[in-house]
């Protein structure tokens, strides 16, 4: 048989910052590469000759759109190292911006798959319309839209301003009341299913065997987040449930997110109900002690691990960074093997691949 | 005073020093994490040992170069999605090599979410995973010709 | 999952012809910005001491020091050195304005920074200390000063 090679290149809406390199035969491909390292910058380079403070600001901007998440990833390892607690209401605070920050990037998500990738751009726009809300919100709490570096060590940089708790349940009260709108124009519509269901099914032998985390594997029935299994924060003191579904095809990984959205707008009402007075930080000097440490976070993308190794300077001695999306990416070749050409773009917007995170 | 009752990660402790016996060097940190020490020549045998614990699922693999101690070290976190007693556990499998000649047979017929991983650490620190299905560069540009870049005797000029 | 038709996820979108737009025609509509938005930044020459702390914590070292010639005598910095900001580098981190032991810096709104110039994006210490319209001070009406190690000095909203 004789076969196409097609190059789906690094400036390509169907994908990203990276490049998949495609062999097909007629509409069906036969194997696919990806070939990412397009935006790799080396951080953990750098961050070996800047102390740790000033590393907040960078290796926080690979996932700008989950900026929270590698934030408190990077400095809880710190904290563990110089046996510093974080108070009650840091953690509260925390917990509130990181629930903020998922919604914000669930619908991110959510809006590239069922907008971009399959032409809807009413999608597109919904989501990001109503993103708009949720970093107003982030910028009163911290004073930037994206890119808030609030966390360092020890707690939170700022407190929480007059009128948040206010502006916060309004955003929660607008989201609901749309959400059914989202759900009776895209999850009910018989275009969209045709389009997303039973396309790139990960059943969960794969699932599990290929190492996938996050939505990707919650939408194939394996329950797994770090929420629930090793818990920080205050996730073990507010209600939530993690959402899973049987089917594994690219539907179910969106319906996922979807889901998670409403499970975090009940965490988000319990945490701002619950929060106690109290300071927001604890004093933590600018030095890493001899030792090692890991941690574990759940991100909207997967679970993100930093180990850090300290020699008792302050820079960091080693920072190793592993997202979700890089884990995840061993899924791409397995899944778009055997798939028509028109379903590759529904495939990777159903594993929201973020490029610049997994290359960092 | 009584004693505890074992928690499991010195249950796990003890099925590894059970199975490994003096080639491993097992320590257990704190509440969830603990690391298991080997050197190059049991690398295979701990990963299959820990697989059959339960340990399925590889999170992440780092380099760490010590120059001055005249070794790399690669490490293997893991964890368990089927066994609920282990899912709140990361355990460190830290290979010991050789700076000269860093050398070790590919873990990936274990985990095969290291394939990936595996191709990193080759670039970035030089290792070379005997028996690997695809060992080339991943993040780098194709004709970086200069030495492993985590490594550290490449130093990157600082900011002016 | 209930399947509604085609129809009804048209009218759906329909709807929202008659609704009313999120849309912001700017320039002509700015939005309301908190208080607290990291903008540009506004030293009080009255208070810096020329310690330095701002262009050691700098991320992309954007501060540099340097000498003022004017012929105002400033009593707590005999050298008379100040920073001066390459706002080209800057990534409005704010740990300049978290870290200064005197609060001599501030979070102003001012965002629109581009220039013509290259030379024009270096503010000088004079520069920077202009207060700009509708300027409130976020940090003496909400925060008091903050220490090194940034640990504030909370009052109860």
């Amino acid at each position: 048989m004789s076969t196409l090679d097609l190059n789906v290149g690094p400036q390509h809406p169907g994908s990203g910052h990276m490049r998949i390199m495609v062999r097909t035969d007629g509409d069906f491909i036969v194997e696919a590469t990806p070939d990412i390292g397009f935006v790799h910058r080396g951080c953990e380079k750098i961050a070996e000759s800047r102390n740790i403070i000033k590393n907040i600001p960078m290796l926080c901007r690979p996932n700008i759109a989950d900026d929270s998440h590698l934030n408190w990833s990077y400095v809880a390892p710190i904290e563990e190292l110089q046996r510093v607690e974080v108070p009650e209401r840091g953690r509260y605070i925390r917990t509130i911006l990181c629930e903020i920050n998922r919604i914000a990037s669930h619908l991110y998500g959510m809006s590239i798959m069922a907008g971009i990738f399959s032409g809807h751009t009413t999608m597109y726009m919904f989501g990001f319309g109503d993103r708009e809300l949720l970093l107003d919100l982030a910028e009163m709490l911290t004073g930037a839209r994206l890119t808030f570096s609030f966390f360092v060590p020890g707690g939170v940089r700022r407190d929480l301003p007059k009128g948040f708790k206010e502006k916060l349940l309004e955003t929660l009260d607008h989201i609901e009341r749309r959400l059914p709108a989202i759900d009776r124009i895209f999850v009910s519509n018989p275009v969209f299913i045709e389009r997303a269901r039973g396309v790139g099914i990960l059943r969960e032998e794969d699932a599990i065997r290929l190492g996938t985390v996050g939505p990707v594997v919650r939408g194939s029935g394996v329950r797994c987040d770090v929420r629930k299994d090793a818990p920080y924060g205050v996730y073990d003191k507010v209600d939530f449930e993690i959402p899973t579904f049987q089917e594994g095809d690219s539907l179910s990984r969106w319906l996922v997110r979807f889901e998670e959205i409403k499970q975090s707008i009940s965490i988000l009402r319990q945490a701002i109900q619950d929060i106690p007075k109290g300071p927001i930080a604890r004093k933590s000097p600018i030095v890493v002690p001899k030792g090692e440490a890991v941690s574990r976070i759940e991100s909207s993308r997967g679970e993100i691990n930093h180990y850090i190794l300290g020699d008792g300077s302050d820079k960091p001695y080693r920072v190793k960074m592993n997202t979700g999306s890089f884990k995840n990416l061993s899924a791409l070749p397995f899944l778009l093997k055997g798939a028509r050409i028109g379903d590759m773009p529904i495939i990777y917007g159903s594993l929201d691949y973020w490029p610049v995170e997994a290359d960092r | 005073m009584t004693s505890k009752p074992s928690t499991i990660e010195q249950d796990v402790a003890a099925a590894v020093g059970e199975q490994l016996g003096s080639a491993a060097q097992v320590k257990v940190d704190r509440k969830g994490r603990m690391s298991v020490v080997v050197l190059r020549e049991f690398a295979r045998d701990a990963a299959l040992g820990l697989q059959r614990l339960g340990f399925d699922h590889a999170i992440a693999v780092s380099g760490v170069d010590y120059p001055s101690e005249k070794r790399i070290e690669v490490v293997y976190f893991l964890s368990s999605y089927s066994r609920d007693d282990l899912k709140h556990l990361v355990l460190s499998l830290k290979v010991q090599l050789d700076r000269e000649n860093p050398s070790m047979p590919t873990l990936t017929s274990v985990w095969e979410s290291a394939n990936f991983f595996e191709r990193e650490a080759y670039e970035m620190f030089g290792v070379n995973f005997e028996g690997h299905p695809n060992l080339q560069k991943l993040l780098l540009q194709d004709n970086w010709d200069g030495p492993p870049p985590m490594r550290k005797d490449l130093k990157i000029p600082e900011l002016a | 999952m209930r399947t509604t038709s085609v129809a009804g996820a048209f009218w759906e979108g329909v709807k929202h012809v008659f609704k009313k737009t999120f849309t912001l025609k700017h320039p002509y509509q700015k939005r309301e910005l908190p208080d607290g938005y990291r903008g540009r930044h506004l030293l009080y020459m009255d208070r810096c001491t020329g310690c330095g702390i701002c262009a050691w914590i700098c991320p992309e070292k954007c501060i540099t020091l340097v000498p003022v010639t004017s012929e105002k005598a400033y009593p707590q910095n005999p050298e008379k050195r100040f920073p001066q900001y390459w706002y080209i580098r800057c990534c409005f981190c704010h740990f300049c304005t978290e870290y200064c032991p005197t609060g001599a810096l501030d979070y102003t709104k001012d965002y629109d920074l581009a220039e013509y110039e290259k030379e024009l994006i270096i503010w000088s210490p004079e520069r920077l200390s202009r207060v700009p319209e509708g300027y409130e001070g976020y940090r003496t009406k909400f925060h008091g000063w903050a220490g090194v190690n940034h640990v504030p000095s909370v009052r109860e909203e």
